[in-house]
C-alpha cells in the first residue's frame, strides 16, 4: 500500500478513537436515560411531518426534475445515455432536408445504420436519425418523441418497429429508470399503467413523483466515484461520435441449427458459452400472460404516438424486424395487427408487410439469438430505406395502411 | 407483510384509522383480528399454534392463581410442556432427530420431518411462558379478560420479531389504555423512521457484502476478506434487528402502547456483561429472570455463577436457532462472560483496573468488545460448522493470504456515519430529543430521512434476519 493509503487508514483510526473517546464519560451508566415523555410546549406533529414531506418533494423537484441531476447522470447507464441522446437530438439544428427518425430497441440499434441510410437516401433528400436504444419499449419511444418533437412537426417520417421492444417483467426497474429523465408529474398514472404488476406500478408512480427514487443506483455510483463520473461525462462527444461511426459486429453464428420438433439448438464449435446461452434463451417461448400484456401495451402506446401526430404531416411507418436467426421459429414476435391502435387518429401512417425481412432470418446475419451482425445490418438498412423511399413517394399512406392492415 | 413493505404501511394505516374511530373495547377486538390477519398473511396454518398457546395459557393462568400446593406446580408444568412442546417440536425436533440419526449412523431422512418453522414462535412462546411463570410466582394477577390476554400474545408489532413483551408490562397498558399524547405520537413517528433507515439504508447495504462473503467464503480467502465480511454481517444483524425493534416500538406507540427498549447502542459497550445488558435486552432479561436467577444467579459462589452464565448463554444461543452453530455461539458468549469475570476478579483494585476505567481507554475497550462480537459472527451466519470453521480460520489468518477488502467506500462512509450518530445519541440523546425540537430542526431532519429512504435503500423489501430465529 502506498504512503497515502496508510495515512488515510491512520486518520480513519484516529477519527474512530476520538469518536469512541467521546462516547464514554468514564463510568458505565447503570440505566439508559429515559426517552422524553412530556413536552414543555405544544408539539405540531402532523404539521412538521407534512412540512418535511413537502420540503422533501420540493427538494426532489429542484434536484431531479429540473435537469440539474440529469446532466450528471452516468453516461454509461441506460437512463444517462437516453438523457444525452434526447438532449442532443432536441438541440440539433434542422438539416433542411426531410428528416426521418428511427426508434427501436437493441434490434434496431444493432440492425440499422443511419450513416448508411443517409447515403442511400441522399438522392431522395432524406436524412436519418437513429435513436434506437437497447431495452427501450414503445412506452419510452412515446416519451422520447414527446420530448424531442413537442410540436410534432420536425420529422417527415418516424419509423417504429412492431413486434419488438419486448422486455420481461424482470426488466421493470430498468425501464422505470430509463424513462425517468423523460417523465413529467402529469405522467404518473399513465406511466404506472404501463406495468403489469402492482409493485412495479407503484415504483413507476413513485419514480414519476419522486424522481430521485429512479436514480438510486446512479446516485450511489456518483457518491462512490464523483471524479470518475465527471471524467466520464467529459468523454460524451467521443462516445457520440463512436456511436455514429458504429458499423455492427463482424461475426456470425453460422452453423447454428434449431430443430423445431425437439426445440433443441445445435452449435458450431466456434461459439462461446455466452453466445450459446443467449441463443438458447432466445428460442424459449415467452409466457402467454407476458405476451398478451406486451400486445396490449403496444397497441395502447402506439395509439398515443399516433395521437401526438394526429394533426401533423409526419408519416408514421410501422416496420417489422427480423425476429430470429431461425426462420422456422414462429410466434416470437407480435404481428403487425397488434401494433395498430383500434381507433386510428393518424392519416399518414402505414405498415411494411410482415414478410419484408424474412430473408434476414438466418444465422449468418446474426451475432447472437436476437441481433443482426454487420452483414445483416447492411442488408436490413438497404431494404428498409428502399421500402421507405418507394412508399413515401407514393403519397397514399392511408390507402396502403388499409391494404396491409386488412 | 414486511415492516419495510408498502403493503404493511397500507395495512397499518387502515388498522390505525379504524382503531381510533371506534371505542377502545371494540378497538381491542380490531387489533386482535388485525394481528391474526397479519400473522396469517405469512402462513395461515400456524394461527392454530398462537390460538393454542393463547387459550391454554389464559386458562392455566387463572387455574394457577386459584390452585395451591402440588396442583399449582402441575399446572405450571402443563404450561411449560405445552409452550416448550410447541417450540421444541417446530423449532428443535429436526435438529435433535438429525443429531440422533448422525449418532446412530442411520439415514437422516428416517427421523427428520423437515418441519416448517412458524414465524415468531420463539418470541410469542417466551412471552406466553413469562405470564404463567409470573402468575405462579405471584408476581402478577391472572388476567380475567380473554381479549386482553389474546391481544398481549398476538399484538402484531411484536408478534413476528419481538421485542419479547412481558405480561406485567403490557396487560396494564390494555386495561388502562389512553389515547396517545402528542409526544408519544411524535416519538413513535421518529422511531418508525429511524427503524426504516436502519433497516433499508444500513442493514440491507451491509447485507450485500455479507451475503457475497458468506454465500461463497472459499471464493474470498484471507483474513482481510474474513474480517470485512464478518464486520459487514455484524453491522447488518445489529441494524436489521434494532431497526425492526424501532419500527415495532414506533407502531405500538402510534396505537397508544409502549414496548420495552431492546437495544441500547450495544456496539459501544466496553465489556461482554455490558453488551448483553444492551443487546436484545428483552431476551437477556427474560433469560436472567426465568433461568439465571432461579438457578442461583451469582448468589452461590463463583463456580455456580460460571455454570449459570454458561447455561444462560447456551440457552440464548440455542434460542436463536436449532443448530450446533448457535450452541457454539452461546458457548463462545458464555466463555466471554466468564472470562471477563475472571479478568475482573484478577485485576480488581490493580493499576490495570484503574487504567481500564480511564476515558482514554474507552475506545480500546469498545474496539476489543466489537472484535470479540465479530469473531462470533461465523457461528450465526455460517450455514454449517464447516463454513463457520473456515471463516473462523480466516479471521485468525490461517488461509495464508491477506485477501480482499470487501467493504466499498460507500459502506465505510456508512460505518462512520453510524458511528457518529451512535456517539451523538449516546452523549445527547439527540434522536430521542428530536421530538421536542422546533420545526426548523425537525423539518430538515425529516427531509434527510426521506431522502435517505428514497435514494439509498436496496431494491425491494429484504426480509429481516431475525425472522429465521
Amino acid at each position: 500500500m502506498s504512503f497515502a493509503v496508510w495515512l488515510c487508514v491512520i486518520a480513519l483510526f484516529a477519527i474512530v478513537y476520538i469518536a469512541l473517546y467521546f462516547s464514554g464519560e468514564g463510568t458505565i451508566p447503570a440505566k439508559p436515560p429515559a426517552e422524553p415523555a412530556i413536552s414543555p410546549r405544544p408539539l405540531h406533529v402532523g404539521r412538521n411531518l407534512l412540512l418535511g414531506a413537502v420540503a422533501f418533494v420540493f427538494l426532489d423537484a429542484i434536484v431531479f426534475h429540473t435537469g440539474l441531476y440529469t446532466s450528471i447522470l452516468s453516461p454509461d447507464s441506460y437512463a444517462g445515455r437516453l438523457a444525452v441522446l434526447t438532449r442532443v437530438e432536441k438541440e440539433r439544428a434542422p438539416s433542411g432536408v426531410k428528416e426521418i427518425l428511427v426508434l427501436g430497441d437493441s434490434r434496431i440499434a444493432e440492425g440499422f445504420s443511419a450513416a448508411m441510410a443517409d447515403e442511400l437516401g441522399s438522392a431522395d433528400g432524406l436524412k436519418f436519425e437513429n435513436l434506437a436504444e437497447p431495452a427501450s419499449t414503445v412506452v419510452i419511444w412515446y416519451y422520447i418523441l414527446r420530448k424531442i418533437d413537442p410540436t410534432a412537426q420536425r420529422y417527415s417520417a418516424i419509423i417504429i418497429p412492431y413486434g419488438t421492444g419486448y422486455e420481461p417483467d424482470t426488466a421493470e426497474e430498468l425501464r422505470i429508470s430509463m424513462a425517468a429523465p423523460l417523465l413529467r408529474y402529469g405522467d404518473c398514472f399513465r406511466f404506472a399503467s404501463a406495468f403489469r404488476q402492482w409493485s412495479a406500478r407503484f415504483r413507476a408512480f413513485t419514480a414519476c413523483v419522486l424522481r430521485g427514487s429512479a436514480y438510486q443506483s446512479d446516485v450511489l455510483n456518483l457518491l462512490q466515484d464523483p471524479v470518475g463520473r465527471l471524467r466520464s461525462i467529459q468523454l460524451e462527444p467521443i462516445r457520440l461520435r463512436s456511436r455514429a461511426a458504429y458499423t455492427g459486429r463482424n461475426y456470425d453464428i453460422a452453423g447454428t441449427f434449431y430443430d423445431p420438433k425437439t426445440h433443441q439448438v445445435s452449435f458450431p464449435p466456434n461459439l462461446t458459452e455466452a453466445q450459446r446461452q443467449v441463443i438458447t434463451q432466445s428460442v424459449k417461448p415467452r409466457p402467454q400472460s407476458e405476451r398478451e400484456h406486451f400486445v396490449q401495451l403496444q397497441r395502447a402506446w402506439m395509439q398515443r404516438i399516433f395521437d401526438h401526430y394526429s394533426k401533423s404531416s409526419t408519416a408514421i411507418v410501422l416496420t417489422p424486424v427480423p425476429r430470429s436467426p431461425f426462420g422456422e421459429l414462429t410466434g416470437l414476435s407480435a404481428t403487425g395487427d397488434s401494433a395498430f391502435p383500434t381507433a386510428l387518429s393518424k392519416r399518414a401512417a402505414f405498415s411494411l408487410p410482415e414478410q419484408t425481412f424474412d430473408f434476414l432470418e438466418k444465422p449468418e446475419y446474426y451475432f447472437d439469438g436476437y441481433h443482426l451482425n454487420a452483414k445483416g445490418r447492411r442488408r436490413f438498412t438497404e431494404r428498409l430505406v428502399s421500402e421507405l423511399v418507394g412508399r413515401l413517394h407514393s403519397g397514399d399512406a392511408q390507402a396502403r395502411l388499409t391494404s396491409t392492415h386488412n | 407483510m414486511l415492516f419495510n413493505s408498502f403493503q404493511y404501511w397500507i395495512f397499518f394505516l387502515i388498522v390505525a384509522a379504524l382503531f381510533y374511530s371506534i371505542p377502545f373495547r371494540l378497538g381491542k377486538l380490531l387489533l386482535i383480528l388485525a394481528s391474526y390477519i397479519f400473522y396469517m398473511s405469512w402462513d395461515p396454518r400456524f394461527i392454530v399454534l398462537i390460538l393454542t398457546s393463547t387459550i391454554v395459557d389464559y386458562f392455566l393462568g387463572i387455574w394457577i392463581e386459584v390452585a395451591s400446593g402440588r396442583r399449582r406446580k402441575l399446572l405450571l408444568a402443563v404450561s411449560l410442556v405445552v409452550n416448550l412442546g410447541i417450540l421444541g417440536f417446530f423449532k428443535y425436533y429436526d435438529f435433535f432427530a438429525g443429531s440422533l440419526a448422525a449418532l446412530l449412523h442411520i439415514p437422516e431422512s428416517s427421523l427428520v420431518l423437515r418441519i416448517l418453522l412458524p414465524l415468531g414462535v420463539s418470541f410469542y412462546t417466551f412471552a406466553s411462558l413469562s405470564y404463567t411463570i409470573d402468575v405462579y410466582w405471584g408476581k402478577m394477577k391472572a388476567v380475567r379478560n380473554f381479549l386482553d390476554y389474546a391481544l398481549f400474545i398476538s399484538f402484531f408489532p411484536h408478534l413476528i420479531n419481538g421485542p419479547i413483551i412481558r405480561a406485567w408490562q403490557f396487560l396494564p397498558q390494555i386495561q388502562f389504555w389512553r389515547r396517545p399524547v402528542a409526544i408519544m405520537v411524535q416519538t413513535g413517528i421518529i422511531l418508525v423512521l429511524s427503524g426504516l433507515v436502519k433497516k433499508m439504508v444500513f442493514a440491507d447495504r451491509f447485507a450485500v457484502v455479507s451475503d457475497n462473503y458468506f454465500n461463497h467464503p472459499t471464493s474470498h480467502p484471507g483474513w482481510l476478506a474474513a474480517w470485512t465480511g464478518c464486520i459487514a454481517f455484524a453491522l447488518q444483524v445489529y441494524f436489521d434487528f434494532s431497526g425492526y425493534t424501532d419500527i415495532a416500538r414506533g407502531c405500538a406507540r402510534l396505537l397508544g402502547f409502549e414496548f420495552p427498549l431492546n437495544f441500547e447502542r450495544p456496539l459501544l459497550s466496553r465489556n461482554p456483561r455490558e453488551f448483553w445488558q444492551k443487546w436484545h435486552m428483552t431476551l437477556s432479561f427474560w433469560v436472567r429472570d426465568y433461568v439465571f436467577i432461579p438457578l442461583g444467579g451469582s448468589r452461590k459462589g463463583s463456580l455456580v455463577l460460571y455454570r449459570n452464565l454458561m447455561i444462560a448463554m447456551v440457552l440464548v444461543g440455542f434460542w436463536h436457532g436449532a443448530s450446533w452453530n448457535f450452541i457454539l455461539f452461546g458457548v463462545y458468549q458464555g466463555m466471554l462472560l466468564i472470562g471477563y469475570r475472571f479478568f475482573e476478579q484478577a485485576t480488581g483494585g490493580t493499576t490495570i483496573s484503574e487504567i481500564m476505567k480511564k476515558r482514554y481507554f474507552v475506545p480500546i475497550s469498545v474496539t476489543l468488545l466489537f472484535m470479540s462480537f465479530v469473531i462470533g459472527m461465523p457461528f450465526i451466519r455460517g450455514q454449517n460448522l464447516q463454513v463457520s470453521g473456515y471463516v473462523l480460520s480466516g479471521l485468525f489468518g490461517f488461509h495464508g493470504v491477506t485477501g480482499e477488502f470487501l467493504l466499498t467506500t460507500g459502506l465505510v462512509v456508512l460505518i462512520f456515519i453510524s458511528l457518529f450518530l451512535a456517539v451523538g445519541q449516546q452523549r445527547t440523546q439527540f434522536i430521542d430529543r428530536l421530538a421536542l425540537q422546533p420545526a426548523r430542526i425537525q423539518v430538515p431532519a425529516y427531509v434527510c430521512v426521506f431522502l435517505a429512504l428514497t435514494l439509498f435503500p436496496a431494491t425491494g423489501p429484504v426480509p429481516f434476519i431475525y425472522f429465521q430465529f
